[in-house]
């Protein structure tokens, strides 16, 4: 059933799996409203996966991108097999980001050109500090468990709940809560024993 | 089987009932760590971490160390650059590369005005009369690597020449290039017209056209004395 420009809005607040209905049916409207709905979350998820390279975010801002197009290309073979969208989402991410990882260089980074108005951003004192907090909670999460560190990610990064981070995973929600509460109590621990160290 | 179905009771609810007909699982009846109220709280912490409207509000405990990390690991990923709907407008970047560009053509065009490129550019144009090349300070005499091609002014003392007895070439045509002033020799050569081979055997001037100069620029080259070059050295000779 295709939309019309003015059921748009109604289609934005359509639930994810009646959205992901009507792109599989090649509904251009509710393509665009799908990407525009879960291209935040896989920004996020690649950003906290690859990291940064020489200070920005440009690899993994290029590795969203692909995923999005990798979406776009497998919607019409997409079947719903009762999963969310979600896991067919962040699988499609999951296998980019390897692929990133193992053809990771250190690319030439572009630089704008310097601003000509005032920078409403945080100062360089307040950057660099969530720049090194960032980056320790990065250091601290690769010595989580695989599965741990994903499911983290997933739940505070990605944003989704725990029924969607279970069937990204392969878990139960309730394995979801429990796995998720271990791994904060070992960031916790790890945290305050680099603290005191 | 681990799933567990939608109307089974909730374990993380109700602790040490485990629900009938399930297998051993290891949480959370058996981890001494999780119990159920620890659960909710967990997930509550990480639900308000995902939803960054909650970051800095007090349902965030700010002196969890994970709570901290996890807060500013969030923060820092989440400055995502919207994408535009159509292409930006031309950058005012573009209007400043213009006005360089305005300026490093004109330094370009004084630089090349005064230089030799000028001078080869002048070789195209009409030939001066004679009186005024009479009273024109003359180039030096060309050497013969350097003659036709060399676009060097001519710095060094010159020598007032006697107008050339060759008429004038045509001034529309632009293989009629006429050699701009030569680099100064310090040992002045004869005048050109007992310079070349052809001279020596005694050919007027004239005959060597502007088209034999303009296409080759060196007497060697003409296809006279290439042929009889050749003759000279065929095998014939050597018979």
């Amino acid at each position: 059933m295709p939309l019309r420009a003015a059921d748009e809005r109604r289609a934005g607040e359509a639930d994810l799996a009646d959205l992901t209905a009507l792109a599989v049916q090649g509904d251009p409207t509710a393509i665009e409203v799908l990407i525009t709905r879960i291209r935040p979350m896989v920004v996020r998820y690649c950003r906290a996966r690859l990291g940064r390279v020489s200070g920005q975010y440009h690899i993994a801002d290029d590795v969203a991108q692909e995923v999005c197009i990798a979406v776009l290309s497998a919607l019409p073979r997409y079947r719903d097999m009762g999963r969310p969208f979600a896991s067919f989402v962040f699988g499609i991410a999951a296998h980019k980001i390897a692929d990133a990882l193992r053809s990771a260089v250190r690319a030439a980074v572009p630089t704008e050109d310097l601003p000509d108005g005032p920078d409403d951003r945080p100062g360089p004192e307040e950057t660099v500090v969530r720049y090194i907090e960032a980056q320790r909670a990065r250091d601290l999460l690769t010595r989580l468990p695989e599965h741990q560190r994903e499911l983290v990610l997933l739940r505070v990064v990605a944003g989704l709940s725990a029924e969607e981070t279970g069937n990204v995973l392969g878990m139960s929600a309730g394995a979801v809560r429990v796995a998720q509460h271990r791994a904060l109590a070992r960031l916790r621990a790890m945290a305050r024993e680099e603290s005191i160290a | 089987m681990t799933e567990r179905s939608p109307s089974a009771p909730d374990p993380a609810a109700h602790p040490g009932s485990p629900p009938a007909g399930r297998a051993v699982v290891p949480w959370p009846e058996h981890d001494p760590d999780s119990d159920s109220a620890e659960l909710r709280r967990t997930d509550a912490l990480l639900d308000a971490l995902a939803a960054r409207s909650a970051a800095g509000s007090d349902a965030l405990p700010a002196a969890d160390p994970a709570v901290t990390l996890l807060r500013a690991l969030v923060a820092d990923v989440a400055e995502i650059a919207p994408v535009p709907d159509e292409p930006a407008a031309e950058p005012p970047r573009g209007r400043r590369r213009g006005s360089r560009t305005i300026v490093a053509l004109g330094v370009l065009s004084t630089v090349l005005g005064g230089s030799g490129v000028a001078a080869a550019r002048d070789g195209l144009l009409p030939a001066p009369p004679p009186a005024a090349v009479a009273e024109a300070p003359a180039p030096a005499p060309v050497p013969a690597e350097n003659a036709p091609g060399s676009l060097l002014p001519s710095p060094g003392p010159s020598v007032p020449r006697a107008p050339s007895p060759r008429p004038p070439a045509p001034s529309a045509r632009p293989v009629a290039w006429t050699p701009p002033p030569a680099t100064p020799s310090a040992r002045p050569r004869p005048p050109r017209e007992t310079a070349g081979p052809d001279d020596r055997r005694g050919r007027p001037p004239s005959v060597r056209t502007p088209r034999h100069r303009a296409t080759d620029g060196h007497p060697r080259r003409h296809p006279e004395h290439r042929h009889r070059g050749g003759h000279r050295h065929g095998p014939g000779d050597r018979r």
